[in-house]
């Protein structure tokens, strides 16, 4: 114990008597580590946030559509060779599935530009085909107006109901209820307007969208469309057998044979959120590589500076050989010391880390909060690169001739 | 026991001188007949000489054991694919308390026989006990234990580690004894005061001088309570003044009891030690009162 105290205040007496060449040295250290600490924390912050974002579906809802919602990797083809989803099977749902409550049935165009009174968005709204329950089954409420009615999409009424950003967008001084928008040329009345909803993951924004009735949906943007079905169980309890029965009918109504794999997706909220997290998780593995990359140029250089030091200190070396250390315990006080030089690169990264990411928190509303792991995955990763990369110069050392050493200058 | 020897070493020296120096030719000698010299050998009364072999020589060593035993010791470098005999068959014991300079002129071998002496090398052939233990075929980690027990070093250069206090560098050898940190403070401590240093303890050698300094690694060299003070040339980068200082230093510290091995190229403080050993050409060339063997230096040197 003596001896280990003994070596870590020799290691700082060290640094200190060579604090800018210490730093220079530790650079590639302090930015694996610094790497390490921001990536996992930004990761880890909308690790957070991803289960309230990915709610966007209302309570006991689940979502069915043609095309998988996130994940990597993908053999896009096979989706695509899918049958469509069709509004007849959607209603088909609403009659056969005794545990559904609701059926959104949605398509979906986009992302377009809409004008209204020589004003514009840009071009990045999503247009969504829907009947009146996509107000209620996807979470959102009407802050003026009124939602879409059945007589809507039944009359094919040229009608809209907007989302709050593009409601700011086109009305900034409100009053949108009323008047006229326009999307490809084709002219809709305002019929009410979304509140704000917020968005996924800071990125996908969920107030930059118009919603039309299927019918009029359809006059702008055809009728070739698979729709996607947001499906809303009576209770939240009921889901799962919402779930088996939604599979069950459309199963037979796409008459995928007994066996194979459903030819659609289903997911919920929870089923997303496992995704992201995988997902989530892929990226962190991936970045940490990239960290690691980082900390290995770190190690060249504190292998580098060990091997100085060593030659520096060929005279010191052996002094203290000749006063009876021992060749482990020569080698132990550089390995300690390169140890305590990466350690101290990776206690300045995760402080820069630390930084970046309470940077971001504040710059891209990213909700960064720094986990505890990953600073001790970094302080840990650091202290290991000391360890691998101060061995070789430290058994250099520990295997020096005292009274060579004594002779160097 | 050496000192009994030593008129019969110092006459004998006297005469080989200058065979000695002549004989560089006859080298083919050297290990067939290198018997002559070893008279050197001093406590053992000569029981070994008649065996040209190492192994005979132990003999008379039970008689009583020296500190340092030294039994026809070889030590050959190669040089550039040439062999280089550094020592050529030396033989000396030296006896707890005593104070002996080794004497010699650069090359003749005495920087060779003190990193032997001290454990920092080891002989290639010939064999070595250190209060009694045998160094042949000890390990580096071995060795360095034994330097660390037996052993204070006190070098030319002084040999402090720079960047630490006169404390800190007197503790050093404690350290390597895993001694707990308050005890070896306060040995360190004690080792300063005994040297004169208590104002200076939390210097480093750059704020001290070099007489400050070298009493520093005097501290250093007794702090262990080793069994010998192994001193090279410690005067050698002193002026005249400060180097008596060190000298009436190792004189107190010799009439306390200590053993001393002093190596030194200067016959003037060979003089000044009660026993001399004079190396020529890697051999033992006289042994004896250090007045005695200090001034055969003279013609020698006159003489070449």
């Amino acid at each position: 114990m003596t001896a280990l105290f003994d070596n870590i205040a020799l290691a700082l007496s060290t640094l200190r008597s060579n604090p800018l060449r210490s730093l220079l040295t530790l650079l590639g250290i302090v930015i694996g580590a610094a790497t390490v600490v921001a990536m996992m924390s930004l990761t880890e912050g909308l690790r957070k946030k991803v289960t309230d974002d990915l709610s966007f579906l209302g309570a006991g809802a689940f979502q069915v559509q043609k095309y998988p919602a996130i994940g990597i990797n993908l053999d896009w083809a096979k989706y695509r060779k899918r049958k469509d989803l069709t509004v007849e099977q959607g209603e088909a749902l609403r009659e056969h599935c005794p545990h559904v409550a609701r059926v959104s049935i949605e398509a979906w165009a986009g992302p377009e530009k809409v004008t209204a009174l020589g004003r514009s968005t840009q071009p990045n709204i999503s247009v969504a085909g829907a009947t009146s329950e996509f107000e209620q089954v996807n979470g959102y409420a009407v802050a003026d107006g009124r939602f879409l009615s059945e007589a809507d999409t039944e009359l094919a009424r040229r009608v809209a109901v907007i989302g709050a950003d593009v409601a700011d967008l086109l009305f900034p001084q409100g009053g949108a209820v009323g008047e006229r928008i326009r999307i490809r040329n084709a002219s809709f009345t305002v019929i009410g307007t979304l509140e704000r909803a917020g968005s996924v993951l800071g990125l996908a924004s969920k107030d930059t969208l118009v919603v039309l009735p299927m019918s009029a949906f359809a006059l702008v943007f055809g009728k070739k469309h698979s729709v996607n079905l947001a499906v809303q169980a009576a209770t939240p309890e009921d889901v799962r057998y919402a779930e088996d029965e939604v599979v069950a009918q459309l199963r037979r109504l796409r008459r995928v044979p007994d066996g194979e794999e459903n030819d659609f997706e289903i997911f919920s909220n929870d089923s997303l959120t496992t995704t992201f997290n995988n997902l989530a998780a892929t990226v962190a593995a991936a970045t940490f590589g990239v960290c690691l990359l980082a900390l290995l140029v770190g190690g060249i250089g504190v292998m580098n500076i060990m091997l100085v030091s060593v030659v520096e200190r060929t005279r010191e070396i052996g002094i203290r050989k000749a006063l009876g250390a021992r060749r482990r315990r020569v080698l132990t006080q550089f390995v300690i010391e390169a140890i305590v030089l990466s350690l101290l690169g990776g206690v300045i990264g995760v402080l820069l880390g630390a930084l970046v990411a309470v940077g971001a928190r504040e710059v891209y509303q990213v909700p960064a909060s720094v986990p505890l792991w990953a600073v001790l995955l970094a302080l840990f990763s650091a202290s290991g690169c000391g360890l691998v990369f101060g061995i070789y110069p430290a058994v250099r050392a520990s295997r020096l001739d005292p009274v060579e050493a004594m002779r160097a200058e | 026991m050496s000192s009994e020897e030593s008129p019969k070493n110092s006459g004998r020296a006297a005469a080989p001188v200058q065979p000695e120096k002549t004989s560089r030719e006859p080298s083919s000698t050297r290990s067939g007949s290198a018997h002559p010299e070893r008279s050197s050998r001093g406590a053992s009364g000569g029981s070994g000489v008649e065996g040209p072999l190492e192994g005979s020589v132990e003999v008379g060593a039970d008689a009583a054991p020296a500190l340092i035993a030294l039994e026809e010791i070889r030590r050959t470098y190669h040089v550039g694919g040439e062999e280089v005999r550094a020592l050529d068959g030396v033989s000396v014991a030296v006896g707890r308390g005593e104070w002996v300079a080794i004497v010699g002129q650069s090359g003749s071998g005495k920087s060779t026989l003190m990193n032997i002496v001290g454990c920092l090398d080891t002989p290639t052939s010939g064999r070595y006990r250190l209060n009694g233990t045998d160094v042949r075929g000890l390990s580096d980690d071995e060795l360095a234990d034994l330097r660390n027990k037996e052993i204070g070093f006190v070098f030319q250069t002084f040999q402090l580690l720079p960047r630490s206090t006169a404390l800190a560098n007197v503790e050093l050898p404690l350290v390597y004894r895993g001694v707990p940190r308050r005890q070896r403070r306060e040995l360190a401590e004690e080792a300063l005061v005994r040297v004169g240093l208590e104002q200076r303890m939390h210097h480093r050698p750059n704020e001290l001088s070099g007489g400050q300094r070298q009493r520093v690694a005097v501290a250093r060299a007794l702090v262990g309570r080793p069994a010998l003070l192994l001193a090279d040339e410690p005067t050698g980068n002193l002026d005249t003044a400060t180097g008596e200082e060190i000298i009436g230093l190792f004189t107190e510290l010799h009439e306390a009891g200590n053993t001393i091995v002093l190596v030194t190229h200067e016959p003037k403080l060979a003089a000044r030690c009660p026993r001399a050993v004079r190396l020529s050409d890697g051999k033992v060339v006289a042994d004896g009162p250090g007045v005695e063997v200090a001034s055969l230096q003279l013609p020698r040197a006159v003489g070449t």
